[in-house]
């Protein structure tokens, strides 16, 4: 729901900074406790290299790399939900069968997303198992904020 | 006394383990200043819904055959396989660390199998390694650490008597 569009108001406002303010300290209230059991978002290795094949894989693995880049880890407001392949809803699908991974749906605002945007993988809770970003779900807009839905999986059944 | 048994099938994997990693250390796959992640050994496969760590070279026991070296002969050629799996972290990686496990395994035919239960890891025997094949099975990949998958399978062949 924007809040306008194409010269057309919305039928409805809402005060959007006291909505998000309040929902994100209800996020706040469903996350853990301590630090390293929080949601945590990570960034691969970047890397460049002077002499290099087509795949920008070094020919000498102990050749120091031209660039190097990767962001530090975050641990954002966010809500969430856990799926475990008993009862979960979704597969997916591959040639060779259908799988159902434990997967997490991060829910986020706009400013959380941007931090989060690009991470290679997520862990929570007191395991350190790595959910992998798979995709973005349609974003929802409610008034003039956005809500964004993030899909991580394991590579696995637990 | 010689090994026999499941205790030799166990020292023959181990053999062939520390074979391959000192032939890697040589050529400085474990050394410090790799810009990969750590190459990490391991001689079981992971387990159904187990994740390994990147880089994880995995050598492994396969299935083995026996079969009669002639009529009323209590020895025979004993046909055990090898697999060894690495779920690397990139193409060329995978690449050229299975392709330097080949090597290892082409020039050295003929692999002396320690007893490392006794003291001074004495020689027990030799088995013959052949029939080596390499898959890259990146297509078959399900799972974001097998992206880079590849394994390497090979037959040992050890002369054992049963007496």
């Amino acid at each position: 729901m924007a809040e306008s569009h194409d010269g057309y108001d919305a039928i409805a406002s809402i005060n959007v900074d006291a909505l998000r303010d309040t929902l994100r300290r209800t996020m706040v209230l469903g996350l853990p406790n301590e630090d390293s059991e929080k949601p945590t978002f990570f960034w691969e290795r970047v890397v460049t290299w002077s002499d290099h094949d087509s795949e920008n894989n070094p020919w000498d693995w102990t050749d120091a790399p031209l660039t190097e880049s990767q962001p530090s880890p975050v641990a954002p407001i966010v809500a969430y939900e856990f799926f475990a392949p008993i009862g979960r809803q979704g597969t997916n699908v591959t040639e060779v069968g259908d799988f159902n991974f434990t997967s997490i749906i991060f829910t986020m605002f706009e400013d959380e997303f941007a931090s989060v945007a690009g991470s290679s993988y997520a862990t929570i809770g007191p395991s350190s198992k790595k959910f992998y970003f798979k995709y973005y779900r349609p974003a929802v807009a409610l008034g003039g904020m956005t809500v964004y839905q993030v899909y991580y999986s394991a590579d696995g059944a637990e | 006394m010689a090994l026999s048994g499941g205790l030799r099938d166990r020292m023959l994997v181990e053999s062939i383990t520390q074979k391959v990693v000192s032939e890697l250390t040589t050529v400085g796959w474990f050394g410090s200043n790799r810009q990969h992640s750590p190459i990490l050994v391991e001689t079981a496969y992971p387990e159904n819904g187990e994740e390994p760590e990147v880089n994880t070279l995995v050598i492994s026991l396969g299935s083995y055959l026996g079969g009669l070296n002639e009529l009323g002969a209590k020895s025979e050629e004993h046909f055990t396989s090898i697999y060894i799996d690495f779920f690397g972290e990139s193409r060329a990686l995978s690449t050229e660390l299975m392709g330097d496990i080949w090597e290892i395994l082409k020039t050295n035919p003929v692999m002396p199998v320690y007893d490392y239960s006794a003291v001074g890891n004495p020689i027990d025997f030799y088995v013959e390694l052949d029939e080596e094949s390499m898959r890259l099975r990146y297509s078959n990949a399900t799972r974001e650490y097998q992206k880079f998958w590849a394994e390497l399978f090979f037959g040992v062949t050890d002369y054992r008597y049963y007496g």
